[in-house]
Parts: structure tokens; C-alpha cells; sequence
């Protein structure tokens, strides 16, 4: 399938469901023909075996994070409004009137409330409100609000996709499904050409939430070296060119002292040998990605971040360039051949 | 065709201020072959239907056809837009959304810089207007320049739906509820001669009900609008200002209008007559056209028939059905009475 139909895809996916059961099942047609089903874990992890571990070669587990909820119930009060809690990373200050879903007995629409301006003062119209202070309006009383809702129930962010200029796209939940895009493109790049190692894919879940996921999902897959890819924060005018990655210039190499500097230099050698565009993203410690937790599971992996960069972070509005994301497959399945 | 059906079909239509020609057009596509009509200078749509009798006095239905939104102010060299709010815009409601740009409605968004880059407590704060861009995907200023030009039009993205049990949201319900009613009022032959003005220019100062009314020289004038309703959780019930599914809000008093008692009774009165809830505002606050057309020439004699909207001037607005027939109800029966008071 091409890239943005399938990107599109997970997109409107993430929107209608929270059942990681059906992203598996969109998932599965897009791996390798013979790939054995993808499994879920304990947790809702999706694991997959695509090339078996045999003797004398490295095991490599490829990982890119689930989307997940932003918000969940906590309450209905008298007047049926939701009060929600946040459950990932939204920036609160892109919340005010937005649609969003809430995933009850069935799905229900609901507007993040305002107030009108007139009460509120100068000063209240400078701050935004922190999350657990907002109501959702699904336009129901308490009685009808409880017959499909309950608290726990997760809240996403009504979006879509968007096709802007220069093979830019914008979506909710890209910097989760930019990541398992660049991982199915490098399975597709892959096919019938790795025989260098054995291969396990990981689709994590509660990546915002200290990669819970990741911790139990690398454990079960038990990898020798893993990459994580995922995504970066994209430059715009107001921030320095050394702190973000430019979109349509190609893959974020991560380098840090918990990533292995031996992966970050082959694959900065593999991209300058094949001339795939990249450039570096270094941080001083902790990446923030699921890098962190997979470079400590059982006795240590070795483990390298690609990451696409990002415009938007954590904002329905997240934009991505998709030369960026085939640049990132193209680079990381070279490596993989060469390893 | 249901007020509905024809909220849905004007909802989605783009039109700032200035920039009501789409909604005009699609008006005109609307209206039955009894009626006529002219467009001013300005771009006010009049439409005339004979009534089945002839009036005593001249009533006109006024509605506006603008909404709020934003403008393109200039490129920033990194091909970004800058924007300037059209009408009253909460800063607030403004980044994470998706936004048409321009006559040819090329989709852009609106990002803000990741937490990653403010420091905990900037998280806190709105981004002032000043710092919000419309991102189209062009790479540089000479790049985004092959699509916008400044003075382009930048409107929020919204579908037209149901919402929970009897609510109805969407973008632009003020005032496009307004002009739905009226083209229901016109759909049918009116009791007397009808006069719906579709107005330009209101969300920045009632200018295009002045020229309009100005035109018109009616005896009595109505406008049919919304108005914000705050009946939300934890607000005290003076500072609601108007509740939704309490029926069309009358009021006496607001930033742009005194309305004359006469009419203001009158309302109450038809309305209590035939069995229609009816609400006035709690506070002395917002203004509509009736501002400009109380005004014009002499004065006129204007009365303002108002739904309870929530999160009026953000992209999403809601109202109730249940409200909107009452609204329209009251619009019918009050014309009926002045044509003839």
C-alpha cells in the first residue's frame, strides 16, 4: 500500500477506536506476506516475529509507539458535563473548543467548553485552563450521559487528515504513526533481501506514560540490538536550528550517551554512502522516546533513534513531511543490510 | 426543506467579514422562485416575497451573513502566515486547529512551538494573537506567495451535526441560524409582504444592516440571531446569561441596543399566547444588528429574536432543535403582529 494511503489510514483509525486489537488486524495485511499474526501482549502491546533468530546472528527488535488517548473521564456532573484527566502528553494550550471523542458503550461526540468573554477577566484570557478543569458538552443530561459513559472511558481529539503543500501532511497522533509508517515501509524495503539478522517488530503502547510498553514489550521480544524510531521536534522560526530537525531534510540520527554510539555512527556512514539525506538530533541523557527503557531491558541492548522530524508536537495538528518518512525507511533498511 | 437542512447546508460556507459572497451566492441558490431580489454595493442581499394580504406596516427579517475568522496579514520568511482575528475571536480557540485559507480553500493549520521549548509556566499561559501562524506546508516566504496573498480570508474547519440528544453543532451558527430562519420564513407565502435583508459587515461593527436598513426604510424591524448562552456547570445562574432549551432569548437591553419596551412585551406576550417557551438575557451584554438598524434614517422600531448558543465565535457553536423551532415560531407570529400593529 502506499505511504500516505496507509499513514491516512492509522489516522482515521486512531479516531474511531481505542481497541488495539482492531490496529493489529489494520496493521496485519501491511506486514511481509507470512508474517505469523501479530500478537498482544498482557498489556496491548503488538508484537511480531518477522524474520526467526538463528545461531551466529543478531536478533534486531524494530519499535515505533501506539497512539494513545489524550484525556479520560473522571466525572459527569449534575449538569452532564465530562470532567476529564489528562492520559498523555496534549498540550493544553490547543484545547479550548476543540471536538473530541469519547470511546463509551459506543462513541460520543463532545466540544470542549468555553466560557464567553464577557466573564471572564483580562487576566483569565491570558492563561488556559489545565486540563482537569475543562467540561466536555456532549449535549446530554447526567441521566442520558451515563447510560453510554463512564468514568475511564478514554477521550481522543477529534481530527483529520490534511494534505498541505510540499508532501507535508497533518494529522492527530503523527508522532506515534509517523513511526510504525517509516517501520512498515522498512519491512516493505526489506522484503526478500535481509539476511543478516532475525527481525521482531514491537508497536508499543503508553509511550507518554514512562513507555510502559516498551518495558515488558522489549523483555518478551529479547532482542541483541534494537532501533526505535520515532518522532522529533521539527524547527519553526522560533527555535534554535541546533534544537530541532528540519522538515524535508531528512532523518533525526539520535546521538546520546544511552544510545549506542556505535549504531548513531554506522548510520550516519550508511546515509553518507548511499546519500540519504539525515541530520543529527543529539541529546545529553534521556531521549524521551522508548529508546530510554529498551537500552536497560534484561542485560542491556544495544540501541539506536531515527526519528522524523515534527512540527506540532502534541497538537490535533501535527505535521510531518513525507519525504521524511521514506528517507528514514530508505536509511534504516540500508543499515540493516549492512549489519 | 427543513431550517435544518438549510442550517446544514449554510454552516460550513465560508465567509468572513467582507468576504460573504459564497454565503450570498448559496442563499440566493436557496430561495423559491416567488421571491426577488437585489444585492447592494455593499453585498446586503435583499428578498422580497408577496404576502397574501398587503401590510400595514413594512417589517424586514434581518440576519447576517458574516462570520468570524481570521485574515492573512503577511508571510513570514520562514512561509508561514500571519493573521489577524476578523470580529471577536477568543486567542485561545485559535491554535490546533485546521483552517481553509483563500477563495480556494487550501487547507492549513495551526501549530504552536512543543512544551518541550516554554518553560513549565509559559504552558500555562495562551499564546497571544500576535504569535499564532497558519502553516500551509511552504517551505520559505517566496514559496508560500504561489498560493496566499495577504488579505486572504482564513476560516475554521467545521462539520454540521447532531449533537447528544436535540443539539446541534457547527461553525459560523452566528448567524447563519439566523439566515436559515429567515429563508424559512421565506420558503412559504408569507401573511403579508416579507422583507428578509441577508447583511454584510456585522462581527466588525453592524455596517452592513446600516446601508441596508437605510434601503429598506421598514417600520418595524426584526433580527434574527443567536446569543451567548454560559449555562455550564459552576456558573451561578445570574451569570448564565441565557440557558439552552429555555426557548429564544428576548432581550431588553443589550451593548448595542435599548429595545422599546412596546415590543419587547409584545414578544413575551405572543410567545406565552401560543405556548412557546421564551427567556430574556440575564446581563447586559453582546449587540447585534439591531444596533445600526434602530438607527437608521428616523429610527425603526427593532426587536432582536435570539437562540441560546453555546461557545458562540469559536469553531464549534451549539444550539438546540428544540430551540430553533421555537425561534422560528416566534419569528412568524411576531411578524404577523407587526405587519399589522
Amino acid at each position: 500500500m502506499e505511504l500516505t494511503e496507509m499513514l491516512r489510514r492509522l489516522t482515521e483509525l486512531a479516531g474511531i477506536s481505542k481497541d488495539n486489537a482492531k490496529i493489529a488486524q489494520t496493521i496485519q495485511p501491511l506486514l511481509p506476506p507470512g508474517t505469523h499474526p501479530i500478537q498482544l501482549d498482557p498489556l496491548g502491546n503488538l508484537l511480531a516475529d518477522i524474520t526467526p533468530h538463528t545461531e551466529g546472528k543478531p536478533y534486531l527488535l524494530l519499535h515505533a509507539p501506539l497512539a494513545q488517548a489524550e484525556m479520560v473521564v473522571t466525572y459527569i456532573d449534575a449538569a452532564g458535563f465530562i470532567h476529564p484527566a489528562a492520559s498523555g502528553s496534549i498540550d493544553s494550550r490547543v484545547l479550548l473548543a476543540q471536538e473530541v471523542t469519547i470511546h463509551g458503550k459506543r462513541p460520543v461526540s463532545g466540544l470542549i467548553a468555553t466560557r464567553p468573554p464577557h466573564l471572564e477577566q483580562e487576566a483569565d484570557r491570558k492563561q488556559v485552563p489545565p486540563i482537569e478543569n475543562l467540561l466536555i458538552d456532549i449535549g446530554m443530561t447526567k441521566r442520558e450521559a451515563e447510560t453510554v459513559i463512564a468514568p475511564g472511558d478514554p477521550i481522543t481529539i477529534n481530527g483529520e487528515w490534511l494534505q498541505l503543500a510540499n508532501h507535508r501532511v497533518s494529522a492527530p497522533c503523527l508522532n506515534s504513526h509517523a513511526g510504525v509508517a517509516v517501520l512498515l515501509r522498512t519491512l516493505a524495503l526489506l522484503q526478500g533481501k535481509n539476511d543478516r539478522c532475525g527481525l521482531g517488530i514491537l508497536f508499543s503502547i503508553q509511550k507518554q506514560l514512562h513507555a510502559r510498553g516498551a518495558v515488558t514489550g522489549s523483555f518478551t521480544m529479547n532482542p541483541d540490538l534494537a532501533i526505535c524510531i520515532d518522532t522529533g521536534c521539527g524547527r519553526t522560526a522560533g527555535i534554535e536550528a541546533h534544537r530541532a530537525g528540519e522538515l524535508g531534510k531528512g532523518s533525526m540520527i539520535g546521538i546520546s550517551p544511552v544510545l549506542s554510539r556505535q549504531i548513531s555512527s554506522q548510520l550516519q556512514k550508511i546515509a553518507e554512502e548511499n546519500h540519504i539525506p539525515y541530520q543529527l538530533d543529539v541529546k545529553g541523557g534521556l531521549t524521551a522516546t522508548a529508546a530510554d527503557v529498551i537500552g536497560t531491558s534484561r542485560n542491556g541492548v544495544q540501541t539506536g533513534l531515527l526519528s522524523v522530524p515534527l512540527l506540532y508536537m502534541h497538537t490535533p495538528v501535527e505535521t510531518i513531511d513525507l519525504l521524511d518518512v521514506e528517507n528514514t525507511a530508505k536509511l534504516l533498511a540500508a543499515w540493516i543490510c549492512s549489519l | 426543506m427543513t431550517v435544518l437542512d438549510i442550517i446544514q447546508i449554510l454552516s460550513p460556507m465560508n465567509g468572513i467579514s467582507g468576504r460573504e459572497n459564497r454565503v450570498c451566492d448559496s442563499i440566493i441558490s436557496l430561495l423559491p422562485a416567488e421571491c426577488s431580489y437585489t444585492v447592494d454595493a455593499l453585498g446586503n442581499l435583499h428578498v422580497f416575497r408577496q404576502g397574501r394580504r398587503p401590510s400595514k406596516n413594512k417589517v424586514i427579517c434581518s440576519a447576517h451573513m458574516d462570520e468570524v475568522g481570521m485574515i492573512v496579514t503577511g508571510i513570514a520568511p520562514d512561509g508561514r502566515l500571519y493573521i489577524s482575528p476578523v470580529g471577536g475571536i477568543d486567542a485561545r480557540v485559535i491554535p490546533g486547529r485546521r483552517v481553509q485559507v483563500g477563495d480556494q480553500n487550501l487547507s492549513g493549520v495551526i501549530g504552536i512551538e512543543p512544551a518541550c521549548f516554554s518553560p513549565a509556566a509559559e504552558r500555562k499561559n495562551a499564546m497571544p494573537m500576535d504569535q499564532i501562524l497558519v502553516d500551509i506546508g511552504a517551505k520559505d516566504r517566496a514559496d508560500a506567495a504561489q498560493y496566499v496573498a495577504p488579505g486572504d480570508s482564513v476560516h475554521f474547519i467545521g462539520t454540521c451535526t447532531s449533537l447528544g440528544n436535540g443539539g446541534i453543532k457547527g461553525k459560523a451558527l452566528d448567524d447563519r441560524v439566523g439566515c436559515a430562519i429567515a429563508l424559512s420564513l421565506l420558503q412559504k407565502q408569507p401573511a403579508y409582504d416579507l422583507t428578509c435583508m441577508f447583511v454584510v459587515q456585522e462581527e466588525v461593527g453592524l455596517r452592513g444592516a446600516k446601508a441596508a436598513a437605510f434601503s429598506e426604510e421598514p417600520d418595524f424591524a426584526i433580527v434574527l440571531e443567536t446569543t451567548t448562552a454560559c449555562d455550564l456547570f459552576g456558573i451561578p445562574e445570574h451569570e448564565q446569561v441565557c440557558q439552552l432549551g429555555k426557548g429564544p432569548v428576548v432581550s431588553f437591553m443589550d451593548r448595542s441596543t435599548i429595545y422599546p419596551q412596546a415590543l419587547y412585551r409584545l414578544a413575551f406576550q405572543t410567545a406565552q399566547e401560543a405556548g412557546i417557551p421564551c427567556q430574556t438575557k440575564t446581563l447586559v451584554a453582546g449587540g447585534n444588528d439591531a444596533g445600526a438598524i434602530t438607527q437608521s434614517r428616523g429610527g425603526v422600531p427593532t426587536l432582536a429574536i435570539s437562540l441560546p448558543c453555546r461557545y458562540l465565535h469559536s469553531p464549534s457553536c451549539l444550539i438546540r432543535q428544540d430551540d430553533l423551532d421555537n425561534s422560528c415560531r416566534l419569528a412568524e407570529l411576531l411578524f404577523d403582529k407587526l405587519a399589522v400593529l
